[in-house]
């Protein structure tokens, strides 16, 4: 479930139209975490990361000793 | 400095269908946070049409969709002014079908009020009616506003709102249709 991975932030949690993917329900449990995922990369201003997001998802970049992660942009 | 450049063909996946989704999002101007911003100092002629972040809603408040008839909605763009002075006047045309009570209720409340808009064309590329200054209005009712003579006629109400820019932006962010939480 992706609210294991991302907090939704700054509105209800609801719908959102969105690049690309059109409207999204946030208050759906099933969204897929790539989608999310791809949002978040894009600067996606509603999703912000749990701890547990940081690990798995940024592993990377997770610093264990508690320091925020350095998330780096892809390359094109 | 901006730096002109060729500007060619481009059409992605060859796609360059007309008209607008069949959805527009609105709201009163006076329950936007803070606005998207417009280029400053853009490098390519491509960033001087983009505009940057988000259309933050105050809280509790958010965007809300008006469905149109399919092919009835455009977003028309009217250069306007004296040389010197150009600017751009767009236009934002649909029809809505019925003579319903929400309607009419939009209605009654929108035609003097300060609106914004959010129109989608049908390649998924957004326009906003509305910046930090200046607002959307409703114009008028171009193509009908009532039941029609014939029974074969469309009952409904046209709608047109306007908005005036110094310049033309593409916005490439979201639409919220929750309400915004308290900072």
């Amino acid at each position: 479930m992706w609210t294991k991975y991302f907090n939704f932030i700054k509105l209800r949690r609801g719908r959102v139209i969105v690049p690309f993917h059109g409207e999204i329900d946030f208050s759906r449990d099933d969204i897929p975490v790539e989608i999310c995922k791809e949002l978040f990369d894009k600067g996606f201003p509603y999703l912000e990361l749990t701890e547990l997001g940081k690990q798995v998802l940024y592993p990377q970049e997770y610093d264990p000793m508690g320091q925020p992660p350095v998330l780096t942009k892809k390359k094109k | 400095m901006l730096e002109f450049t060729d500007i060619n063909k481009s059409l992605p996946n060859g796609q360059n269908m007309g008209g607008l989704t069949q959805e527009i999002y609105y709201g009163f101007h006076a329950d936007v946070l803070t606005w998207p911003t417009a280029p400053v100092a853009p490098a390519t002629l491509a960033a001087n049409a983009i505009l940057t972040g988000e259309l933050i809603m105050k809280p509790g408040k958010k965007l809300f969709k008006m469905y149109i008839t399919d092919d009835t909605g455009e977003f028309l763009i009217e250069p306007v002014g004296e040389l010197d002075g150009k600017s751009f006047v767009t236009h934002l045309t649909v029809f809505h079908p019925g003579l319903k009570d929400t309607l009419f209720g939009f209605i009654n409340a929108a035609k003097n009020d300060n609106l914004v808009f959010v129109v989608q064309d049908s390649d998924g590329q957004k326009y906003l009616m509305g910046d930090k200054l200046r607002p959307a209005v409703y114009a008028g009712s171009p193509d009908g506003f009532g039941t029609g003579k014939e029974t074969a006629a469309r009952k409904g109400i046209s709608m047109e709102f306007t908005y005036k820019t110094p310049n033309l932006y593409i916005y490439p962010g979201n639409i919220p249709l929750t309400e915004a939480l308290t900072v």
